[in-house]
């Protein structure tokens, strides 16, 4: 059987998961949507492809 | 038990249901769908954020949300937890799954594409079977989920709500397709993350967590507890551990049978983005939810002595203890979760059957002829999925569950292996599924032990292919080489602006 601490712990540890899964959902959601939405601009795909590569190389660097 | 009054239930099922459509309305005008692609994929254009939400929300089923709470309270403080590893596993085998097509086939829309390129037209077809066959199984488990719910709650009758709910997602897949599936995923997944921020603190706060401690060691310590469990407070609880274990055999065929899960790995925008917006979605946000819901309403129904007949019903009844009608934004998740999940099939389907069935067969179908086709057939799917909802009143869940996960075991094995392996011949993928599909119901017919016989079914299930697989590809190997997937053509018409980067290392 547990103790009282750990019992806390376990539950800190899967609310502050959820919590900070979630948070990091919206993180990204929130911009997209205020850019699909509100400034009804479309997905730059070849934007993103380029920042991909440019962060591959800098990695292999 | 009817908790609140019947008017409050339809102008709950038909304002949610409106607000939907209205979505999926302005998701139509939004992106001008006016191409086969656009419909079925999304424009191959879904960003990181709005990819990541809606994977989180469809993999979030009612029994995620209910199921995890029961977990909780049956195996005590692992329950939560193994509900969520166990099910989380097979959207971890779906990544690979899907890049790999998505990387050697890039102009394909549907995994089943990849299997006629992989093995032939008869493992083909028997995929088309198992695929529609899982999504019919995962619309229909939703409806019936949703009138349990609302007949409990509202007493609305169970025929009513099993016909609205799968109608109201079939009208807006047919109206925007991914489209509208996808941005109702994220209105959804913002509404019900924002109900959980404030609804678990709250309940917390009504439990206390240092009352709940004591209760639980009541419960471990105490014979005369309604509820003893002398595990309750054993994170490694080895019962616990084995459900984790069923849970991945009858979630594996779930998700990776599903078009609706390869819809939206199709529709990101990148590879990378796919990868990412799996792990976001399904490890980060998805995974702690059955773990939250199984420590603080499952434990707090425990701690609770709660003696309910259906352990089900304890999750709105934790709720109702936050704050007045607790219960009621309870179950607004559940119908968000169940609404969210069958579009996600509901979407699966008809972008399987206008690009895998009707394109193949009719070569010369326009874009106009395709796009009627896609948006015609998703209706008579839905009013199946509605009369065979209805007809499976007082049927348990738990029940379509299992014999659903022995079935859709067996052909698992044949997908994942094909991915991965150049030596499986069309012969030996035929084999193991008949060969896993027929002794896996034989050892659910026949073992007699009701607790266990569901268990072996669909480990026999989902094992026996694998073995007869690796055992028997060496002997008859295929003269499949990957490199034959290189230059796939595709069924459909596709953008070669929305290719861009596809297919390279």
């Amino acid at each position: 059987m547990m103790s009282k601490t750990v019992f806390y712990i376990i539950l800190g540890v899967a609310l502050a998961w959820f919590y900070a899964g979630s948070i990091m959902v919206w993180r990204f959601v929130i911009p997209e949507l205020y850019s699909l939405l509100i400034k009804r601009q479309d997905v730059d795909k070849k934007g993103i492809l380029a920042k991909e590569k440019a962060r591959r190389e800098r990695r292999k660097k | 038990m009817q908790v609140y009054p019947m008017w409050l239930g339809y102008v709950i099922l038909f304002g949610l249901s409106l607000i939907l459509t209205f979505v999926a309305s302005w998701a139509h005008r939004r992106f001008h769908i006016d191409t086969v692609d656009q419909l079925v994929a999304g424009g191959r254009s879904l960003p990181l954020g709005v990819a990541s939400a809606s994977i989180c929300v469809s993999w979030i089923w009612t029994t995620t949300i209910m199921g995890s709470s029961e977990a909780g309270m049956w195996f005590g403080i692992g329950g939560g937890f193994n509900y969520g590893w166990g099910a989380a596993v097979p959207f971890l085998a779906l990544i690979p799954i899907a890049l790999i097509i998505r990387k050697r086939m890039p102009r394909a829309t549907t995994f089943t594409e990849f299997i006629r390129q992989r093995y032939g037209a008869v493992v083909h077809k028997f995929f088309i079977i198992f695929a529609s066959g899982v999504m019919i199984y995962v619309c229909m488990e939703q409806a019936v989920g949703a009138g349990y719910l609302f007949n409990t709650l509202f007493g609305i009758p169970f025929k009513v709500t099993a016909i609205v709910v799968p109608l109201v997602f079939t009208s807006y897949i047919c109206l925007a397709g991914l489209r509208g599936s996808v941005f109702n995923d994220v209105f959804q997944f913002l509404a019900l993350t924002l109900v959980m921020f404030v609804l678990i603190p709250l309940v917390l706060v009504a439990l206390k967590p240092a009352t709940m401690y004591q209760n639980l060691v009541d419960v471990v310590t105490n014979p005369n507890n309604p509820n003893h469990n002398p595990a309750a407070l054993n994170f490694f609880n080895g019962a616990a551990w084995r459900y984790g274990i069923a849970a991945v055999v009858i979630a594996l065929g779930q998700i990776i049978l599903d078009q609706g899960y390869y819809q939206r790995a199709i529709g990101a925008v990148t590879r990378s983005t796919l990868k990412k917006a799996y792990l976001l979605g399904g490890l980060f946000a998805w995974l702690p939810i059955p773990f939250v819901m199984g420590c603080v309403f499952g434990l707090g129904a425990l701690s609770l002595k709660l003696t309910p007949e259906v352990t089900t019903s304890i999750s709105p009844y934790i709720a109702s203890l936050a704050f007045n009608g607790g219960g009621l934004v309870f179950l607004l998740m559940v119908f968000m979760a169940a609404m969210t999940t069958g579009d996600t099939s509901m979407a699966g389907l008809q972008a399987l059957f206008t690009v895998d069935v009707f394109k193949r067969s009719r070569p010369q179908a326009t874009e106009k002829q395709q796009m009627r086709f896609g948006r015609l057939i998703v209706w008579p799917f839905g009013i199946a999925v509605a009369g065979i909802a209805m007809a499976l009143e007082g049927v348990s869940l738990l029940y379509i569950d299992i014999v659903f996960g022995i079935i859709f075991a067996a052909p698992c094995a044949a997908l994942l292996l094909g991915t991965l392996w150049k030596k499986p011949s069309e012969t030996v993928a035929v084999i193991s599924i008949v060969a896993g599909f027929v002794c896996g119901i034989v050892a659910w017919l026949l073992i007699p032990n009701k607790d266990i016989n569901w268990f072996w079914g669909n480990v026999i299930s989902l094992c026996l292919p694998l073995l007869l697989m690796v055992v028997l590809s060496p002997i008859f190997p295929s003269k499949f080489e990957f490199s034959q997937l290189k230059g796939y053509k595709g069924l459909i018409a596709i953008n070669e602006e929305e290719l861009v980067g596809e297919g390279e290392e």
